[in-house]
C-alpha cells in the first residue's frame, strides 16, 4: 500500500481542456452534452460549408447576386427557380435552428440544478470549501459559457449561409423569422437566456422532470412574446405616398396585391427588404385612416375612400438598414432578461437553497 | 499486542484494554521498553472511541506501569511478569497436577473455575491493597466475571507472536 | 497491525490536542436555534454545546430533527431564528465551510464518475486537500479508482463518501445516518476508518443515528432530539451516572410515593413488580433493588417520553442553559 500522490486522473483530461476548480467540475458534470453539442455542431458546420458553395456557385452561373424577387431586371428572372432549388432546405434548417434555445433550456438548463437538489449531490457540492455564490456562479456560467460559444458559432454559420441569399429568397427576408432569430448575435442570447431560465426554475421546483417541462413551456410563451414585441424594440420610419389617386379610385389593381395593407410601391426602398409594420389611407388632413375600414377594392370601397377625403397612404416600415439594430435591440432584451433571471438564481442560491 | 474488545461482555471497552494490558504484561508479552499500540492502530482494528484507548492508557500511567512520551507513544515501564507465572514453573507444574485431579475426581470445568474463584475471594480478601507490585498477586479485581478470562488470556497470546 | 504506514513512526497527538481543545472553543454550539418549514418547526429552542474532540451520537425518531441540526451546522440550510456556531463561527464563513464535513445518509456522489474523479473534485474544491488520506481511505476497501460510482455497493459508497469527507481534513465531520444501510462487518470497518481518523486528527464527530449498536463504545457524546428539541446531552457516561434504575415491589395506583422527590422518565409494572427510571435527587427512599441503566434502556425511556425535562451536563451547557436551569 504506497499512497502516492495521485497522478493528475489521466483519464480524466482525455481530450477535454484543462480546468481546474469549479469549471473542471461543472465541465465534468455536463461533459456529455457539452460534447454531443459540439459535435452535432461539426456536423452542422461540414452540411453548412457544401450547402453554401453548390448555391453560391448556382447565384454566379446565373449572375443572380443583387437581385431581389420579381425584380425587373431580366438576369433576375432566374430568382424564382433558384427559389425552388434552395429554400426548402435552408428554410426548414432555420426552422429547426429555431428550437436549439429550446432544447438547451429544456435538455441542459432543466435538470441543470434540479438534478443535484433531486439526488441530494447539491449537499455535497455545497459541504466543499466554495462558498454558494461562487458555486452557482460556475454552475450557470461554464454551461452559459458554453451555450454562448456554441451557439454563436450555430448562428455564425448560418448566417453565412443565408447572406448570399438575403435578397433572392422570399419567406426568408431578414425580419422573417427564419432568419431573423437564427442569424447574428440573436439566437446566443435567445440560448443562454433559455439556458438561465431553465436551471433558475429547476432549482425552484427541485424535481428534474417538472422543472423540464415548465421550461418548455415557459420558452415557448417566451418565444411568441418575443416575436410580438421584435418590431417594436426599434423605431420604425415612416413613409406616406399620395402619388396614385385618380388612377386609384377607378382602378385599384396595382394596390390589390398587398390588401388590406395598403403599400406605397413607389416610396425610395426596395419593398421586398423592407418590414412593413404598418400601414393605412392617408386623409388631406394627414390623419391615418385605418386601412380595410372600406373593404375590398370594389367601386363601394372606392366610393368609401374618396368620402372619408382619403388621398394617399402611409406605411410604417424597416428598411434592411435597420438588420444590425434590430439585431442589438433584441439582443439587449434578452440579456436584461437572462440579467434578471440569473440574479434572481444567485439570490435563490444564496438565501433559500 | 492486539486488544479484543467484547461489546456483549458487560466490561467497558476502557477496563478491556486496560485488564488486556495487565494480562499481557503479566504474561511477559509485554515487557519494559515494549510500545503500547497507538490509538490508531487500536481502532483501526476494534472500532472503538479513541477517547475509549486514551482514557485506558491514562489509568495505566497512573498506576505507574506505562509512560506516555511525547512524540514516541506510549512504553512499558515495569515488569508484570513473574516467573512463577511462567508454564514451565514449578506452581504451574503444581496448578497442572492439581487440575489432573480435579479432571479425575469428576470435576467439569465449570466446577474447576467455580472452586478456584471462590478460594481466591476467601484468599484473596487478605488486608494489603493491591499496589503495582502487588498486581502480580491475583486478586479478585483482576478477574473478570466469568469464562470471559479464558477467551481474552487465549486471544492475547495468540496474537502476541 | 495492519497499516504499515503508520507504524512505529506515529505518534498519538489526539491525547494533548484533545485536552487542549475541550477547554477551547466548543466545535458546536447552539442558541435558540430553530428552523421552520413552513408552518412546522423542524428544530426549536435548542441550546446546547458540542465540546471538541468528542464523537457525539445524534439520536432521535425519524423526524425529529437531526437531519435539520446537521444541515444548519453544514450550512445546507439557514436557521429560522437563533444561531449556530462552529468553533465559535457562523457556519457561512469560509473558515467554517472549511472546518467542516457533511456526509449526507444517502451518501450523494456525482453519477457518471469515477472514484478518481469523485477524488478529484474534493481536491478541485478543497484548498487543505489531502490526496494521500483519501486515497488510502479507498484503497483499504479495496476499491478500484477507476472504478465507476454507480457501480459501488453501499459500503463502497459510503467509503467513498468519507474519503472525500477526510481528505478535506475537517474539524467537524457530521454524519447523517453513516451506516443505516450497511450489514455488520461492513459497519465494523467502516466505523474502524472512522475511528482511525478521528484518533490521528482529534475530529469532533456529530452522527445521527438509531442504531445503538452503531454508538456502543464508539460515542462518547449524547445529544437526544424529539419534537425538534434538545432533551438530552452530555457525555454518555455522565449521563447514564445520571439515572438509575429501580426495580422493585409495588402495589397499586399510580406511582409510590417515594419517587415524588425524583424526575422520573419512565415506568412499567408488570404484576407487582415495577420497574422505573428515574434520575435521582438525592438518596431514593424505599426497598428498591438499584441499577445503572444501559444506554438503550435510557435512550428508549427517552424517545418514549418527550415531555420529559431535559437533561444537560455541564459540558453540553451555554450561557443561555444555564440561565435556564
Amino acid at each position: 500500500m504506497t499512497a502516492t500522490q495521485a497522478v493528475p486522473a489521466a483519464g480524466i483530461r482525455r481530450g477535454g481542456p484543462h480546468l481546474s476548480g469549479l469549471a473542471w467540475l461543472t465541465w465534468r458534470q455536463h461533459r456529455s452534452a457539452f460534447w454531443t453539442g459540439l459535435l452535432l455542431l461539426a456536423a452542422f458546420a461540414a452540411f453548412v460549408i457544401t450547402q453554401r458553395s453548390d448555391m453560391v456557385a448556382y447565384i454566379e452561373a446565373h449572375h443572380l447576386a443583387g437581385c431581389v424577387y420579381q425584380s425587373p431586371e431580366s438576369r433576375c428572372e432566374g430568382v424564382n427557380a433558384f427559389r425552388g432549388h434552395f429554400y426548402n432546405l435552408m428554410h426548414y434548417t432555420g426552422l429547426l435552428i429555431s428550437f436549439v434555445p429550446l432544447v438547451i433550456g429544456v435538455f441542459l438548463g432543466g435538470p441543470l440544478l434540479s438534478r443535484e437538489l433531486e439526488n441530494g449531490t447539491y449537499a455535497l457540492s455545497r459541504s466543499q470549501s466554495v462558498s454558494r455564490t461562487r458555486w452557482i456562479a460556475f454552475k450557470l456560467g461554464v454551461p452559459a459559457l458554453v451555450t454562448l460559444i456554441g451557439t454563436g458559432l450555430l448562428s455564425a454559420l448560418y448566417t453565412w449561409w443565408w447572406r448570399p441569399a438575403d435578397t433572392l429568397l422570399t419567406g426568408m427576408y431578414w425580419y422573417q423569422s427564419p432568419p431573423f432569430t437564427n442569424v447574428g448575435v440573436v439566437p446566443a442570447a435567445l440560448s443562454v437566456l433559455a439556458l438561465v431560465t431553465g436551471a433558475a426554475i429547476g432549482m425552484v421546483l427541485r424535481r428534474t422532470v417538472a422543472a423540464m417541462a415548465i421550461t418548455c413551456t415557459v420558452s415557448v410563451v417566451g418565444w411568441v412574446g418575443l416575436n410580438l414585441l421584435r418590431p417594436h424594440l426599434w423605431p420604425a420610419r415612416e413613409a406616406t405616398a399620395h402619388q396614385f389617386t385618380a388612377d386609384f379610385y377607378g382602378s385599384p389593381t396595382p394596390l390589390g396585391l398587398y390588401t388590406p395593407h395598403a403599400w406605397p410601391m413607389d416610396l425610395p426602398n426596395k419593398s421586398y427588404s423592407s418590414w412593413n409594420v404598418d400601414s393605412g389611407y392617408l386623409t388631406s388632413s394627414g390623419d391615418h385612416f385605418t386601412s380595410g375600414a372600406c373593404g375590398d377594392f370594389t367601386e363601394a370601397s372606392a366610393d368609401c375612400l374618396k368620402a372619408h377625403d382619403v388621398v394617399g397612404v402611409w406605411a410604417q416600415y424597416h428598411p434592411a438598414s435597420h438588420f444590425w439594430p434590430m439585431q442589438w435591440a433584441t439582443t439587449a432584451v434578452l440579456l436584461a432578461a437572462t440579467t434578471a433571471v440569473t440574479a434572481f438564481s444567485i439570490w435563490w442560491a444564496r438565501r433559500r437553497a | 499486542m492486539r486488544y479484543r474488545i467484547d461489546r456483549r461482555s458487560g466490561v467497558t471497552a476502557y477496563m478491556q484494554i486496560v485488564q488486556q494490558t495487565k494480562q499481557a504484561m503479566r504474561l511477559g508479552v509485554l515487557v519494559p521498553g515494549s510500545r503500547l499500540p497507538t490509538a490508531r492502530e487500536v481502532v483501526a482494528t476494534t472500532a472503538i472511541n479513541p477517547n475509549t484507548v486514551h482514557k485506558a492508557y491514562r489509568e495505566l500511567e497512573h498506576e505507574g506501569l506505562v509512560e506516555s512520551r511525547r512524540g514516541a507513544g506510549t512504553f512499558v515501564v515495569r515488569s508484570l511478569s513473574r516467573p512463577e507465572t511462567a508454564s514451565s514453573s514449578s506452581l504451574s507444574g503444581g496448578l497442572r497436577e492439581w487440575l489432573q485431579d480435579a479432571h479425575a475426581a469428576g470435576l467439569d470445568r465449570d466446577d474447576v473455575t467455580a472452586l478456584f474463584t471462590a478460594l481466591i475471594e476467601e484468599y484473596g480478601a487478605s488486608p494489603q491493597a493491591p499496589t503495582p507490585e502487588q498486581e502480580a498477586s491475583p486478586s479478585a479485581r483482576d478477574i473478570p466475571a466469568s469464562g470471559e478470562t479464558n477467551d481474552m488470556q487465549h486471544t492475547s497470546t495468540e496474537d502476541a507472536g | 497491525m495492519n497499516n504499515p504506514l503508520h507504524q512505529g513512526s506515529r505518534t498519538d497527538p489526539a491525547p494533548h490536542r484533545t485536552a487542549a481543545e475541550n477547554e477551547e472553543t466548543p466545535a458546536l454550539e447552539a442558541r435558540g436555534l430553530g428552523r421552520r418549514f413552513r408552518r412546522n418547526w423542524a428544530l426549536r429552542d435548542c441550546d446546547f454545546r458540542l465540546p471538541a474532540g468528542r464523537i457525539c451520537a445524534l439520536v432521535g425518531p425519524n423526524g425529529a430533527g437531526k437531519t435539520t441540526l446537521l444541515s444548519l451546522a453544514a450550512d445546507l440550510l439557514e436557521p429560522t431564528c437563533g444561531r449556530l456556531r462552529v468553533f465559535g463561527d457562523s457556519p457561512k464563513t469560509p473558515a467554517s465551510r472549511s472546518r467542516v464535513a457533511f456526509v449526507g445518509q444517502r451518501k450523494p456522489l456525482y453519477p457518471g464518475f469515477t472514484v478518481e474523479e469523485m477524488l478529484r473534485a474534493g481536491r478541485e474544491l478543497n484548498p487543505g486537500w489531502d490526496q494521500a488520506k483519501a486515497e488510502r481511505l479507498v484503497r483499504q476497501g479495496d476499491i478500484s479508482l477507476h472504478a465507476k460510482v454507480g457501480t459501488l455497493s453501499g459500503g463502497q459508497r459510503t467509503r467513498v463518501a468519507l474519503a472525500l469527507a477526510f481528505g478535506k481534513r475537517p474539524r467537524l465531520l457530521l454524519l447523517d445516518e453513516p451506516m443505516s444501510d450497511l450489514d455488520p462487518l461492513v459497519r465494523h470497518e467502516i466505523t474502524a476508518a472512522l475511528m482511525s481518523e478521528v484518533a490521528e486528527h482529534g475530529t469532533t464527530v456529530l452522527m445521527s443515528t438509531h442504531l445503538v449498536s452503531e454508538m456502543d463504545h464508539v460515542c462518547d457524546y449524547l445529544v437526544t432530539v424529539t419534537g425538534g428539541r434538545v432533551r438530552l446531552a452530555g457525555e454518555v457516561d455522565v449521563i447514564l451516572g445520571a439515572h438509575t434504575l429501580l426495580m422493585g415491589r409495588h402495589q397499586g395506583e399510580g406511582l409510590p410515593s417515594e419517587l415524588a422527590p425524583h424526575t422520573v422518565v419512565s415506568t412499567d409494572t408488570t404484576g407487582h413488580q415495577l420497574t422505573a427510571l428515574i434520575r435521582p435527587r438525592g438518596p431514593v427512599a424505599g426497598q428498591w433493588a438499584h441499577h445503572e441503566p444501559s444506554l438503550e434502556e435510557l435512550l428508549i425511556a427517552y424517545l418514549r417520553a418527550p415531555d420529559i425535562e431535559p437533561l444537560l451536563t455541564p459540558s453540553a451547557r451555554t450561557g443561555a442553559s444555564e440561565d435556564a436551569a
